[in-house]
């Protein structure tokens, strides 16, 4: 956390206010993008259908709004265009993988196989922009007062691999393609005023910093130029998140250990327990930090390149007035960090460390990979290769199987909103000798 | 119009002399094999192999061929194929786990009567020759065949050879070629199989020579009959379902009718049943109930139709025969039931023609009946491979409602194997010759 952002934290707090206050979570998701009951669909090709922008972008808002209800559905279907693909042609696509959700809100990222991976072809664009607009066009009459998100296409590796790979004219490469596409649905969006959400332009500038940090690394957050790694979409549902107003706090607890009182909290209920040896107390966050893996070593660039912890990961914790040089902070008994007083005192950020929080929110990312996984499944798999049989009797066996599976998925879904509720934890700074 | 169909009188056909006219026959019946024939009613057959059993091509066609064939056996079929198998298994993150785990979990546990062995590919890889890698094979080989006999007692195990590298539309990659070192392990595959007392399917020979004979016809064609130089295509996969069906004793008659076209007397049948024949103003009409459908092979695809051209297919598995002497009108139109199925004439009626290749309603039938076992098999992978093996290792609330589901795919494969055997009873037609 950047020093000016937690001094704008701090002066939001009352340093007279000791009360936690409850009902937090709610008041700051009012601003959120997202409303109780809203069914998100996230449309797209391949990046959307590996399953990971888009779930991340879920656990992302279920962890940090525990209490908010919606529903997410993932509909990527890879090598996709406007025009559909190989999940069948458009109205296809729109009708049975978009309309069947009623959707509230539906993101939408194509534009990286519309390009054609070649120069900018007037012919080639006009299908892009005609058949982007068909689409809203079709699901708005079809699903009335649906609010859209468009996503620029994430972009083709241009910065870590040698400009001109699939281009024999050389410069510009193709993600100069890209950009002239994600243009139009700048354009696109400022007409609707839908939401846009840029993900060339950032992602790019990311790289750019990634390569200067770690250029090996770096080749790595979209290997093979087109498809982000796990690292990648982090950055993408960051993108997303900031856009749709998520902010950067998770939680905030301010401590006197002098006093043995909680000077302040944010989406936190706090309670000192006691004094003596150190400070302990238990504190109950109103949300998880962000579900992110940073023991991957791509991740870790991309968090280095970028601002997502310090725009959307604050889980801060402030001890004023201790004694001690350094303290070793525990929760539920088990060593987390080692942090000297005047680190306590300045505040810390505890969303990036291995802390039983970090872990139930990472767990919540799992259970949301898993709906998704078996939404994926019922949907390609079963669905739709096994449910058109001349035999009603077979067709009605594989229907009680795909009852099933919509359950499973339930279940999992409802794993992963259990998960997310907030839950008390124990808190020791213990003096270190 | 005329077809050109092949005249060839089926080997060992037998001519009842005779007959009274209008007599309704039922010679020995295919509803159930002959005891030659190397499935029994109550067999459970198991198909262990690797990308070529798990494609579900030829997996599936076996089963519908013997259906077809045989509509009253009741065989229980199970596809056990796993990509990038090899004698040892898989043991990658993508594969079916050790060669031990493979029997145990996709073979025992079905407790099979019968296993049908498709190894071999993946094991010689796309190199040269090698003596080391080869004797590592055999010995593997081996202890599959041992594994699988100790396991089952009793199975009647079934080995199928490698398929062919194509070396032939394409060049070799080094002197002798890929397909050369799979000769070799074909033949130790035989070898093992021999010492074993194994059924032997050796593939790889005939569907080289299949590749050679489709190039002659048609180059372009030809070389799609694989995929990557190696997977069969459906059209080749065919031609290994024909192969280990033969092997089994399947032989060339689905049904065979002489009737005498100036009486409508029936002169002979076999598998089949003749009522009402008749003769008037030049019309022949009889009622016809095979016991068996024709092959489910539908030759209007042009792969399957390059495929029959350069093999013996259809000749040696596929005769559903219709004779009728002593017509008077140069041509007639044959129609079944309510289907035109062309114009012969009056010496190609007097010859026999083949009715297993023409788009007659039995054909239909039959394809109805491979369709419902190619569902077993989709819904079967789908339950194992789909959802078993990646979708259980969640949290109990939600693997409850996973393994309900593979149970209710369970259910609906089980549905359509018996609605195959349901769909591949055997129908009366109604035949008409009218004079043109």
């Amino acid at each position: 956390m950047t020093k000016q952002l937690f001094s704008n934290v701090v002066r939001l707090l009352s340093a007279g206010a000791v009360l936690a206050i409850s009902g937090h979570v709610l008041a700051q998701s009012t601003a959120f993008y997202l409303h109780e009951g809203d069914r998100i669909v996230t449309y797209g090709d391949s990046i959307t259908d590996q399953r990971l922008y888009a779930v991340d972008i879920e656990a992302f808002t279920q962890t940090r709004y525990p209490k908010l209800k919606v529903t997410w559905v993932n509909s990527g279907w890879g090598g996709d265009t406007v025009k559909g693909g190989g999940g069948g042609d458009i109205e296809t696509r729109i009708n049975r993988d978009i309309i069947p959700y009623h959707p509230t809100v539906m993101t939408i990222m194509l534009g990286m196989n519309d390009g054609g991976y070649v120069k900018l072809e007037p012919a080639r664009f006009e299908t892009y922009t005609n058949g982007y607009r068909h689409i809203l066009q079709e699901v708005s009459e079809k699903v009335p007062g649906v609010r859209y998100t468009l996503l620029k296409a994430s972009p083709w590796d241009d910065i870590n691999y040698p400009i001109g790979f699939f281009l024999s004219t050389g410069a510009p490469g193709y993600n100069a393609t890209l950009v002239a596409y994600s243009d139009e649905v700048g354009r696109i969006g400022a007409e609707l005023k839908a939401k846009v959400v840029d993900f060339n332009s950032t992602m790019t500038a990311m790289l750019t910093r990634a390569k200067a940090i770690d250029p090996v690394n770096a080749k790595e957050i979209i290997p093979g130029r087109v498809h982000p790694s796990p690292g990648g979409h982090v950055f993408m549902a960051a993108e997303m998140a900031k856009a749709w107003g998520m902010g950067p706090i998770v939680s905030v607890v301010a401590l006197d250990a002098a006093k043995g009182k909680v000077l302040a909290t944010t989406n936190a209920q706090a309670k000192i327990l006691a004094t003596a040896g150190g400070l302990t107390w238990t504190a109950t966050e109103g949300s998880l930090p962000l579900p992110i893996d940073f023991q991957d070593k791509v991740t870790q660039l991309v968090i280095q390149a970028s601002d997502i912890v310090d725009t959307l990961d604050q889980e801060i914790l402030r001890v004023a007035n201790l004694p001690a040089a350094s303290y070793q902070l525990k929760i539920d008994g088990k060593d987390i960090a080692v942090f000297t007083q005047e680190q306590l005192a300045a505040g810390v950020n505890l969303a990036t460390l291995k802390t039983p929080m970090l872990e139930q929110s990472l767990k919540a990312l799992q259970y949301a990979h898993q709906h998704t996984d078996i939404h994926w499944e019922v949907w390609r798999s079963v669905r739709l290769n096994l449910t058109h049989y001349d035999s009603a009797a077979v067709n009605d066996a594989v229907n009680k199987a795909i009852d099933d599976m919509e359950k499973a998925n339930q279940a999992a879904f409802e794993l992963e909103r259990q998960t997310c509720r907030p839950l008390a934890h124990t808190f020791a700074l213990v003096p270190k000798a | 119009m005329n077809f050109s169909i092949p005249l060839r009188r089926p080997a060992g056909l037998i001519f009842a002399a005779a007959l009274a006219a209008g007599s309704a026959l039922a010679q020995s019946s295919n509803a159930v094999p002959q005891k030659t024939f190397a499935l029994q009613a109550g067999d459970t057959v198991v198909l262990y192999g690797d990308d070529v059993t798990a494609q579900r091509l030829y997996s599936a066609a076996l089963p519908a061929f013997v259906q077809t064939r045989f509509p009253q056996l009741n065989v229980t079929w199970v596809e056990s194929g796993w990509g990038d198998d090899t004698t040892t298994g898989n043991k990658n993150w993508w594969g079916g786990g050790d060669m031990k785990t493979r029997t145990d979990r996709d073979v025992k546990a079905h407790h099979p009567n019968v296993v049908v062995i498709q190894l071999g590919n993946n094991d010689a890889g796309k190199k040269a020759f090698d003596q080391a890698h080869f004797d590592k094979f055999s010995t593997n080989y081996q202890k599959v065949l041992d594994k699988l006999t100790r396991d089952n007692p009793g199975v009647r195990l079934t080995v199928v050879t490698p398929v062919p590298y194509d070396d032939v539309n394409h060049q070799p990659d080094f002197a002798g070629g890929v397909n050369g070192v799979l000769a070799q392990y074909a033949a130790e595959e035989v070898r093992l199989a021999q010492a074993a007392q194994a059924d032997v399917v050796n593939l790889h020979a005939p569907m080289s020579e299949l590749l050679a004979k489709s190039k002659a016809i048609d180059g372009g064609l030809s070389e799609k009959l694989t995929d990557s130089r190696w997977k069969p295509a459906a059209a080749a996969q065919l031609f290994i379902a024909a192969k280990i069906a033969q092997t089994w004793g399947l032989d060339a008659i689905v049904s065979d009718v002489t009737l005498d076209g100036a009486t409508g007397s029936v002169l002979a049948t076999r598998n089949v049943q003749v009522a009402a024949s008749s003769a008037s103003h030049g019309v022949v009409t009889w009622k016809q109930t095979d016991a068996a459908l024709p092959l489910p092979i539908d030759s209007s695809d042009a792969s399957v139709k390059l495929v029959l051209k350069a093999s013996d297919l259809i000749d040696r598995l596929d005769q559903q025969r219709v004779t009728v002497s002593n017509l008077v009108a140069p041509n007639y139109d044959l129609k079944i039931d309510n289907t035109d199925l062309g114009t012969f004439t009056r010496e190609q009626l007097a010859a026999g023609v083949n009715l297993a290749t023409l788009k007659t309603p039995m054909l239909e039938q039959s394809l109805q009946v491979a369709q419902l076992f190619r569902a077993q098999q989709d819904i079967a992978s789908e339950a194992f491979h789909g959802i078993q093996t990646w979708h259980t290792h969640y949290d109990p609330a939600i693997n409850k409602h996973m393994f309900d589901c593979i149970a209710a795919l369970h259910q609906a494969a089980a549905t359509a194997a018996q609605e195959a055997k349901k769909c591949a009873q055997p129908v009366a037609h109604t035949f008409t010759l009218t004079p043109q």
